[in-house]
């Protein structure tokens, strides 16, 4: 399911919610506008590998030569988790405020 | 891993396991090809019948000119009559100052630990039970793996040993590793003095597993929290460096600390 979230311009360009149980992805939203993340399903399978693994990372930061990824385990449910993924120039400040204000928004 | 390598963590497995005391390398033919001092399951002194270095020529090119050869042999004959260490008595005497004598004490237990690893006999555990050593003069396994690397390729644990005290904060240990290799091992740490082997171990068994996730995405680093710690990995010169952290801002001030390393 693809939906965007009530945001007029976000700082991310993907934010989804995913089950580590099931291994799927539950909500996503891509921003409106500015440059499309390319393969959103493999970022996406990505995080859900890298958080299922037995003595997994609850937060995970990840820098690469143009994108930042955050993922965090819902403390609620470790079933669940946020993927946010941002340009990697975007304010790190306002990006940890907003993968939580994205977990509240896409919970169940 | 190498045959040294693998000597030099039988040493500082069998130190932790055995907490104070001599560990003694016995030849077959009972002589002995030198030993290793321990207290409270930490290094403090070795010396190997190989030994090239002397280890008064090195508390002399670390003392500034302050001491001669002659007030260092006095001191040494006054340490035997008193049965006093010699470091410690030449720091009261204000012959040497602290980090000189421990950089000497380091340099000269790594040469003896690399010679005694290298020789093919029995290794015998003498108990100690008198007074222990200065603490400060003694050598947790973080400093021992970094010293003995830094007897084969000297700048680079230097440079690294400088690198990271200025990009760590107060409270955070770091360090600096080889996973492959020539260099393979731990090549410089800072706030890793009070860890065992096993805990040293474990921070760096997470650290790689940290660094392999983020190869997934072809990252340029990572932090991440485990259980109560976080930590900041990333490739620097074919090294993998490490951050570690363990409040409740460690994720967010490691995360700003990543994106300043690797602007």
């Amino acid at each position: 399911m693809s939906e965007p979230l009530p945001e007029a311009e976000p700082v991310w360009l993907l934010a989804a919610q995913v089950s580590l149980r099931r291994g799927e992805v539950i909500r996503r939203a891509s921003a409106k506008v500015g440059p499309r993340l390319a393969e959103e399903d493999s970022v996406l399978f990505a995080a859900i590998e890298m958080l299922r693994s037995e003595g997994a990372p609850r937060v995970v930061f990840l820098l690469s030569d143009a994108l930042v990824h955050l993922y965090q385990v819902s403390p609620d449910d470790p079933s669940l988790a946020t993927v946010l993924v941002a340009p990697r120039a975007s304010n790190l400040g306002l990006l940890l405020s907003e993968l939580r204000r994205v977990a509240r928004e896409f919970a169940p | 891993m190498s045959a040294e390598h693998d000597g030099v963590l039988h040493v500082l497995r069998s130190v932790a396991q055995r907490n104070s005391g001599a560990l003694v390398r016995r030849r077959p033919d009972g002589t002995a090809a030198g030993a290793i001092l321990a207290d409270a399951g930490r290094v403090c002194w070795a010396r190997s019948a190989g030994q090239r270095a002397r280890m008064s020529d090195l508390l002399l090119a670390g003392s500034d000119h302050r001491m001669t050869r002659e007030v260092l042999e006095r001191a040494v004959r006054a340490c035997r009559v008193q049965h006093r260490p010699l470091g410690e008595y030449l720091l009261t005497l204000g012959l040497v100052d602290e980090s000189s004598l421990r950089s000497a004490l380091l340099r000269h237990t790594c040469e003896a630990l690399l010679d005694l690893a290298n020789e093919d006999s029995a290794w015998e555990w003498l108990e100690h039970r008198g007074p222990g050593y200065n603490a400060s003069l003694t050598f947790s396994p973080a400093d021992v793996l970094s010293g003995v690397h830094a007897l084969r390729v000297p700048e680079l644990t230097l440079d690294w040993t400088t690198r990271l005290r200025a990009r760590v904060l107060q409270g955070q240990r770091a360090f600096v590793i080889a996973k492959d290799g020539p260099d393979q091992g731990l090549i410089a740490h800072t706030g890793c003095d009070d860890l065992g082997l096993d805990a040293l171990f474990d921070l760096a068994s997470r650290a790689w597993e940290l660094n392999q996730l983020g190869a997934a995405i072809d990252a340029r680093g990572a932090v991440a929290v485990f259980g109560e710690l976080a930590y900041a990995t990333w490739q620097e010169d074919g090294l993998l460096s490490v951050i570690i952290d363990a409040d409740d801002m460690a994720f967010s001030r490691l995360v700003s600390q990543l994106v300043s390393i690797k602007p």
